[in-house]
């Protein structure tokens, strides 16, 4: 087939245009959509972050996995598909409004505990938060080791024999039974804040006494710990990291959204 | 080699200055001032009253050795409550702060406490972020914080090498070992613990130490060469590696009659051990 010079350009030229245009749509295409989900998110609260351990425990377990976020550049309009707190004592309501609002925008949510070791007045401004704003009711945190610990921790200079007796008296260790998402035993925390739920959204117990839970709420699912596990993880437990892999697991984040 | 011995073994109800006339007395060249254990050194203590002991323990002839303290028994560095480290974080600041008022260049430090309830990974774990915190405040004040090995009573860093890769961890010439050489019980060699940390040894504390345990009805520790640590094994290592610095008595046993006696005969075995005639 014989073809002009002229013709031969201006083919040429028309379909280079087709292919930019295109390309220019695609590329508009791109940049009108939503940024991508982020898919755990570990929220640094700052001040309101009580036990600064847990919080490097749970980076440190999820290694590279994660994006961290402060207080101050927590973004409820951004998509993220699962959002953890560790070490929360005490929030300001517009923390805690924030919150509600990444759940209402289907954020699953994971709240750690770190009350045990508030004073009484820390712990009830605590307490209120989780009922005024998660309808959580929680009670007073248990010592686990009272009695026991006392005399193990309070050496005169060099313990005497009788108080090492009374340090090794075997007394066994009050591990939490996690049920959900995977049967897992984790180390206590010595304090624990025990939590009100129905039977069914206790999700872990030490003993009979209920310490972690899930339920619905807004858009997404609020799993509340009351014994810590973030300075497990930074102590590299291996059953606290598995537990913690399948709790932010895609799988277990499907199952969320299937309800 | 100096010859130190703790504030803390002066006779109740005697005075500090009594004490350092003692001490002066019975041969010795400094004096390892306890934080927290004696009336005259408290957290309470104002600068001003400590500048008052360097200027009485100088009085008297002799020099502060080191700082020491038995609080972090109480308040560990390892705790599980925050509060609790912070004040245990502020017992060493307030150490370090001490140490450069009396003019000395080393503080013990208890580090940690394994327990029942506190597990072992946790405790590494806080004692190493407690001495990454408190490095650089040892650096700033030129002053170094010696671990001390507590083997049996804190149930951590049981071995040389652990201690060595705990320190390794630290990565800090001024955090490295207080080494007491009646800690090891039988558990070990003291002698090999001074070959293995060499010149990271701050201080080291002298006593003897029964290791059947149970033969004795309230401590395994006794007085120098009594006991069944090596002593000449002991010096000899002393020497490999080097170590020309402070020997502090720690007597964890103390004579039930004639309080001041134990001064002089601690001082008398000391320095039998220094000059090596054993």
């Amino acid at each position: 087939m014989k073809i002009s010079r002229r013709n031969f350009l201006s083919s040429v030229t028309a379909s280079t245009g087709t292919l930019l245009s295109i390309r220019l749509m695609k590329l508009d295409w791109f940049d009108s959509r939503p940024e991508p989900e982020l898919h755990c998110l570990v929220l640094d609260l700052q001040s309101h972050c009580v036990l600064r351990e847990s919080l490097h425990g749970y980076q440190a377990a999820l290694a590279g996995e994660y994006h961290c976020r402060s207080e101050a550049r927590i973004d409820s309009r951004r998509r993220c598909a699962m959002a953890l707190v560790p070490g929360l004592g005490t929030l300001d309501p517009a923390i805690a409004q924030t919150l509600l609002d990444l759940m209402g925008g289907g954020t699953h949510l994971l709240l750690e505990s770190g009350a045990g070791f508030l004073s009484p007045a820390e712990f009830s401004a605590h307490q209120r938060m989780l009922h005024r704003y998660f309808d959580l009711g929680v009670e007073p945190p248990i010592d686990l080791w009272a009695g026991n610990s006392r005399a193990d921790r309070r050496f005169d200079h060099r313990p005497r024999p009788h108080q090492r007796k009374e340090a090794d008296s075997g007394k066994s260790v009050p591990y939490v039974n996690y049920l959900w998402p995977r049967e897992t035993i984790v180390r206590d925390f010595s304090r624990v804040v025990p939590v009100l739920s129905k039977g069914e959204d206790i999700i872990g117990r030490i003993g009979p006494l209920p310490v972690a839970s899930k339920k619905r709420l807004a858009n997404g699912t609020l799993i509340f710990l009351g014994s810590p596990l973030g300075p497990a993880l930074r102590a590299g437990d291996l059953e606290a990291r598995s537990w913690l892999g399948s709790v932010t697991s895609a799988e277990t984040v499907a199952d969320f959204a299937r309800g | 080699m100096k010859k130190s011995i703790g504030d803390n073994m002066i006779p109740k109800g005697w005075s500090f200055e009594q004490g350092l006339e003692l001490v002066k007395k019975a041969g010795y060249d400094g004096i390892e001032l306890w934080l927290g254990h004696v009336p005259w050194f408290q957290m309470s203590t104002t600068d001003a009253q400590v500048s008052e002991l360097r200027r009485k323990v100088e009085n008297a002839g002799l020099v502060v050795s080191n700082v020491s303290t038995g609080l972090h028994w109480d308040t560990p560095l390892s705790a599980r409550d925050p509060k609790v480290r912070a004040k245990a974080i502020r017992i060493v600041e307030r150490q370090l702060e001490t140490a450069q008022l009396l003019g000395c260049d080393a503080i013990l430090v208890v580090t940690g406490l394994v327990t029942q309830e506190v597990p072992y990974n946790e405790v590494y774990q806080r004692c190493l972020d407690g001495m990454k915190q408190l490095a650089p405040l040892a650096a700033k004040a030129q002053v170094r914080i010696g671990c001390e090995n507590c083997n049996s009573e804190q149930r951590f860093l049981l071995t040389p090498r652990e201690f060595w890769t705990f320190l390794n961890d630290v990565n800090s010439p001024f955090v490295g070992i207080h080494l007491d050489v009646g800690n090891i019980h039988d558990t070990g060699f003291a002698e090999q613990w001074i070959e293995i940390h060499g010149p990271r040894i701050t201080r080291i504390h002298l006593k003897d130490v029964l290791k059947k345990r149970g033969r004795c009805c309230d401590t395994v520790y006794t007085s120098l060469f009594i006991g069944d640590n090596n002593w000449p094994a002991i010096r000899a290592a002393l020497t490999k590696v080097g170590y020309d610095g402070w020997l502090i008595a720690e007597m964890e046993a103390r004579y039930r009659y004639a309080h001041d006696q134990q001064f002089y005969d601690t001082a008398a075995d000391m320095d039998r051990l220094v000059t090596g005639r054993l």
